[in-house]
């Protein structure tokens, strides 16, 4: 068997390091999972990379090198400092792109919030007119047409909640006639 | 009907009753320390009390505690980023109080003979009127007049911006009201709902006598069960919609014009 003694270096270099790393790179999960499997992942990730490598250091027994053979010692340090420096990048990387996943609304609020959205609207604009027909003295014109306001107003806040919490669901409502998103 | 006699009633009203505890008027204002304003302390000193205890050791690897507040920080904070942006996170401590109030005084109205200080629409409307004077005050602060940028959509003809410009006042408006109506709602509906099926389980027992009873109460026991995990849910979700809508419209004092 040939031996590599390039990789015994600390450093890696060359084509092999180069193949060392995409091969860390697509394993890396894997091998955090191996190491404490993925809930443990998910909650650390979010949080600082130097907790994150604390935890990944501090984590029992060899798993996470998972090519370690006859010369492993020097190596799989070699491999965990990279492994270190990757996951910290990653969580940099994941922390740009940090969206809160799963939002706790289910169907009832939602409808709900439709609902005193629209009814308080109406609500709003009727009082609205019914105080200027109170200051001008104009008596049903002001609450007719605050009515009619409010009730626009009312249907607009629906559609464009509607049309948020769609966006929000990627159906990308407005990818179909881009003139209604303005 | 029957039940009057035995002095407490069982109607799915009188849990939201205030009673004062302790005088004190102030002129013609009545400021007397009710149940209400002891479970609002009862709130505050627990929010208190975890945050103290959870974070006293700032350990780098968090313990169960300390990663509880770690993740409810970080829950709050993700919410700012992504419907405010970055710089809604100054707002940080007041959203995050505001979350923690609300949940832990829903949370708390949930434990049986306790009082839901958020089932009065009094305690809600005052949370969103300072809600929506947090947002006028810094917008016109932060933007002067071009706070009222909100009112006047880009993108849209003349002829008919005007008329859109009403109905963003208007819904500008309603945004209070909707906001403490959907939590007061929400919290009365749930606790009515909840002391009538249990009412209702005791009633059938007390009609029909313990052997018959017992098999016509199990039917609004079982509702009431199935409901309990429901309001918790509820509880938590209408804290959790409050503070997100307070992001929102914390996210127009910060960007007024573009929405």
């Amino acid at each position: 068997m040939i031996r590599t003694p390039q990789l015994t270096d600390s450093r890696i270099r060359g084509s092999r390091g180069r193949a060392l790393m995409s091969h860390l790179l697509q394993n890396l999960p894997n091998t955090i999972k191996q190491a404490f499997g993925t809930p443990l992942i998910r909650l650390t990730h979010a949080s600082s990379p130097g907790r994150f490598r604390l935890l990944f250091r501090g984590s029992p027994g060899e798993q996470q090198e998972p090519m370690s053979d006859q010369d492993g010692t020097s190596r799989s340090r070699s491999a965990n400092d990279t492994i270190d420096a990757l996951a910290d990048r990653l969580d940099a990387a994941r922390r740009k792109h940090l969206k809160p996943d799963e939002k706790p609304t289910s169907a009832m609020a939602l409808g709900f919030k439709y609902a005193t959205e629209f009814t308080v609207a109406t609500l709003v604009g009727a009082a609205l007119g019914f105080g200027i027909d109170k200051l001008v003295g104009t008596s049903p014109w002001g609450l007719l047409a605050g009515l009619v306001l409010g009730l626009c107003a009312g249907v607009r806040e629906i559609i464009l909640s509607a049309q948020k919490g769609m966006e929000q669901g990627q159906t990308a409502i407005s990818s179909e006639d881009p003139e209604q998103e303005q | 009907m029957a039940a009057d006699g035995e002095g407490k009633r069982i109607d799915p009203i009188s849990q939201f009753e205030i009673t004062p505890m302790a005088e004190w008027k102030v002129g013609s204002y009545d400021l007397s320390f009710t149940n209400s304003s002891l479970m609002m302390l009862i709130a505050v000193g627990l929010i208190l009390l975890w945050l103290f205890l959870s974070t006293g050791r700032r350990s780098l690897v968090p313990g169960r505690w300390q990663s509880i507040v770690e993740l409810s920080y970080e829950f709050i904070g993700n919410m700012i980023r992504s419907t405010a942006g970055s710089d809604g996170l100054r707002f940080f401590p007041f959203v995050f109080s505001l979350f923690m109030f609300i949940l832990f005084a829903n949370m708390l109205g949930m434990i049986p003979f306790f009082f839901t200080t958020t089932s009065h629409i009094v305690v809600t409307f005052t949370l969103a009127m300072m809600v929506m004077c947090l947002v006028i005050g810094y917008g016109v602060y932060r933007n002067g007049w071009g706070f009222l940028r909100l009112f006047w959509p880009s993108g849209i003809p003349l002829a008919i911006v005007w008329f859109v410009a009403i109905l963003e006042v208007i819904s500008f408006m309603s945004r209070p009201i909707s906001l403490s109506v959907r939590l007061w709602a929400n919290m009365l509906a749930g606790h009515i709902l909840l002391k009538l099926f249990a009412g209702f389980a005791v009633m059938m027992v007390g009609a029909f006598g313990l052997f018959p009873g017992v098999f016509g109460a199990l039917i609004p026991f079982a509702m009431t069960f199935a409901l309990v995990p429901l309001e918790f849910l509820v509880a938590f979700v209408q804290a959790y919609v409050f503070a997100l809508l307070t992001c929102v419209y914390l996210s127009d004092a910060l960007h007024p014009g573009h929405h």
